[in-house]
């Protein structure tokens, strides 16, 4: 749905359907499949379980559906390396990962 | 990134892909997988908006780490198992666990006061203010018997015999409720709790007796909830008597202080702990009832065990039904319908095909059906009749919404029943004389119960408020019809109903009581066709939509009309003969009926059984409403336009079938 087509949206949308995990500001972390974002980087999950970080807190986490995490309370942004179907990131291109 | 979070190593930082590509998008620009629509993104829950995000902490909710191996003085332990108990009680009139059990933070950590974990959490110094048993023995013990009732409740509930997140909620959010922990250990466990307290040498001072109390009283429900209702009917009602003796001494004694706001008794209750759990909803805080509500909410469960105590000791399904409705107009619930039908028996012994028998037997008057009389064997029979006589009965203890509902819904199936007996009845050759009145007599069996249910899905429609104004006179004569066609059965049964039966007891109070009735709705009927005033389009509009269930195309694919259906033209015929009938007296149909009515408080049992004395209060309350509307209506018909229908009170709360008389301003 972009209208832009710079190199950093394209690995942007590289990204769609990859696992995230978003560490937010009040020491929670969401674990969910990346659906989509906008210009304010309003990040949009589904299937995402939220965790605590303490000890405490359920090591579980507790399952939260979908959500929509405005950036303003993003500390951090991660996705995971290793594909659902144990494909390496990068490793088409034999070069490393196009994130670290 | 640390190995300790979640999700494991194997992510990488994306948060400079992201702000990278911000900075090269338009604002209108949006990335989203395919499939996915802006529509869908808008049903997303969130983050860090308190109203939407469950698991948000606001400042104000922010709490200090909680330890369950805090010691804690007697008053503060007798001031948590009062709190939980609230919480419990507040469960159980509706609410969700997580809004109320859940709130009760030992329920999270009560493995932490198993004996292997105690060792690392023992305090370094040992208060005698402060026994450490207090928490490893009493706690531990009355909070695995606390959870263990929640979880004998649970199981009830969840059989389906009630309607969860209607009249319960279920949802267990992935706590545990020590379903695995037996409950003979649990019994065990509140005994070391209940010995420990009548032997320690610390000073508990005034508070050994009241903790004693309040261990006890648990020991009490744990043995209640697990309690077989038909095989120990005997043992509930002692339990019940020693529960009501503990709770009227825990409520005449000295209520525990409110702790300290920083002590470990404070933090043990967090209504925000839905913010942790898994939760399908977003759940809002509760405000917990006050102690006394709690503790009248014990009351009234141990009270609806001592019913169930009652209720396991009728065996006549007429009683059951006659019980049932008493409880439908008190608004009284109480999960009963397991302790009659199990499943496979009813009463925990009966096989349940014999309810056919009772059907007959029981409406009829009978001692017994001979062998010969084959009609309660027909398997279609059988079925139909057990159907519609469990449902029946399990209707007796629903709202009164979802009773009008049911009690709608099975007018069909009695119809069928109804045909179908009538086909038997006409196609079966008797034996003898006592057979062909028998059979001609079954199919109005069927007719009675429906009757029965006809009535009551009219008058609780007052009681639900559904009616309009211009549909109350309807409702008052259709009712007259109904009640005119049940006395009519019950005249024509009457000779075959033998002498001191449960039927013939009950005839001498239904005949009365039915007159009764259909003399205060013939009244009614007439002072409320004033209240007709919108066209006769929208009249016949409001019936159709009203009275929907007699329109069903199965009715039309009867072999034969059913009797006492509603009829649109018969009531507007009805309305133009009652105003033109100058010898009828409204005032003189409620006195009639005030004298019915008074003499049927000392008449017997019969199928009331033991609450005999509930069904002689509500006719005691329906004759003093009769004696009351018969001073305030018109002696005659000429007068009834000029009635001011002001003076009625139609108030559902004072009364379910009639209308009260406004109380003339002081």
């Amino acid at each position: 749905m972009s209208s832009t087509n710079s190199s950093s949206v394209e690995l942007l949308t590289s990204l769609l359907r990859d696992t995230l995990r978003v560490l937010i500001n009040d020491n929670r972390i969401f674990i969910g499949t990346f659906v989509g974002t906008d210009k304010a980087m309003n990040i949009l999950l589904v299937n995402t379980d939220e965790f605590r970080l303490g000890p405490d807190e359920n090591p579980n986490g507790r399952f939260v559906g979908q959500v929509l995490i405005p950036w303003e309370f993003v500390q951090k942004v991660e996705v995971q390396a290793v594909r659902d179907s144990g494909e390496q990131l990068g490793a088409e291109t034999g070069a490393e990962s196009p994130y670290m | 990134m640390s190995a300790a979070l979640p999700g494991g190593n194997d992510f990488v930082d994306v948060t400079d892909v992201f702000r990278n590509a911000a900075q090269d998008m338009d604002p209108e620009d949006v990335l989203l997988v395919d499939g996915f629509s802006l529509y869908d993104a808008m049903t997303a829950l969130q983050i860090g908006d308190p109203r939407m995000d469950t698991g948000v902490i606001l400042e104000e909710q922010r709490r200090p780490p909680f330890d369950p191996l805090t010691p804690l003085l007697p008053e503060e332990l007798c001031y948590i198992l009062d709190k939980s108990l609230a919480c419990e009680m507040h469960w159980h009139s509706g609410h969700t666990l997580s809004q109320t059990v859940y709130t009760f933070l030992y329920v999270h950590h009560y493995r932490s006061l198993e004996p292997d974990m105690i060792q690392a959490g023992m305090p370094k110094i040992l208060d005698p203010n402060r026994p450490f048993g207090l928490v490893t023995v009493v706690l531990r013990g009355v909070l695995t018997a606390y959870l263990k009732c929640c979880d004998l409740v649970w199981r009830e509930l969840s059989k389906g015999r009630v309607y969860d997140t209607e009249d319960c909620q279920l949802e267990k959010s992935e706590v545990s409720l020590a379903e695995g922990v037996p409950t003979g250990t649990i019994v065990a466990r509140l005994q070391d709790g209940i010995f420990w307290l009548e032997h320690c040498s610390y000073d508990l001072g005034i508070w050994r007796t009241p903790l004693l109390d309040r261990l006890r009283l648990r020991q009490i429900l744990l043995n209640l909830f697990r309690a077989d209702p038909v095989r120990s009917k005997s043992e509930l009602r002692i339990l019940v008597d020693r529960a009501r003796t503990i709770l009227d001494r825990i409520r005449d004694g000295v209520p525990p202080p409110t702790p300290r706001p920083d002590s470990c008794a404070a933090f043990a209750f967090d209504p925000y702990v839905t913010r942790q759990l898994s939760n399908t909803m977003p759940l809002q805080p509760l405000a917990l009832p006050s102690q006394e509500v709690a503790w009248d909410t014990l009351a009234a469960i141990l009270d609806g065990f001592e019913e169930l105590s009652k209720l396991a000791t009728e065996t006549h399904i007429l009683s059951w039904r006659a019980i049932g409705s008493l409880h439908a107009s008190s608004g009284h619930l109480l999960p009963a319908f397991s302790t009659f039908y199990n499943g496979a028996y009813v009463l925990g012994t009966i096989p349940v095909t014999s309810l056919v028998d009772s059907f007959f037997t029981e409406s009829l008057g009978l001692r017994s059906i001979p062998s010969t009389w084959t009609i309660s064997r027909i398997p279609d029979i059988q079925q139909r009749i057990i159907k519609l006589l469990l449902r029946e009965v399990q209707s007796g203890w629903f709202n009164f919404p979802r009773r009008r509902r049911h009690l709608t819904n099975s007018l069909l199936d009695w119809s069928a029943l109804y045909i179908r007996l009538r086909q038997f009845a006409d196609t079966t050759q008797a034996h003898d004389q006592n057979e062909l009145v028998y059979l001609r007599n079954v199919p109005r069996v069927a007719l009675m119960w429906r009757l029965e249910c006809l009535r009551e899905i009219v008058f609780s429609g007052f009681k639900l408020e559904l009616y309009a104004p211009s549909e109350r006179p309807f409702a008052y004569w259709y009712l007259c019809r109904i009640l005119s066609d049940h006395l009519f059965i019950l005249d024509t049964i009457d000779p075959m109903i033998s002498s001191g039966s449960l039927a013939r007891q009950d005839l001498s109070v239904s005949r009365p009581f039915l007159t009764a009735l259909q003399d205060m709705c013939a009244s009614m009927f007439v002072m409320t066709i004033p209240l007709i005033n919108v066209s006769p389009e929208r009249m016949y509009l409001n019936f159709l939509k009203r009275y929907k269930w007699a329109f069903l195309p199965q009715y039309a694919r009867l072999p034969e009309p059913m009797p006492t259906m509603p009829v649109y033209d018969d009531f507007v015929d009805a309305c133009e003969a009652k105003l033109k009938d100058h010898r009828f007296s409204p005032a003189q149909c409620f006195e009639h009926a005030r004298d019915l009515l008074s003499q049927l408080t000392s008449t017997a049992a019969g199928s009331a059984s033991a609450w005999h004395e509930e069904r002689s209060r509500f006719f005691t309350s329906l004759s003093s409403l009769s004696a009351q509307l018969a001073s305030a209506v018109p002696m005659t018909v000429k007068h009834v336009p000029h009635f001011d229908q002001k003076s009625f009170n139609w108030d559902a709360t004072d009364h379910r079938w009639f209308p009260g008389i406004q109380a003339a301003p002081s």
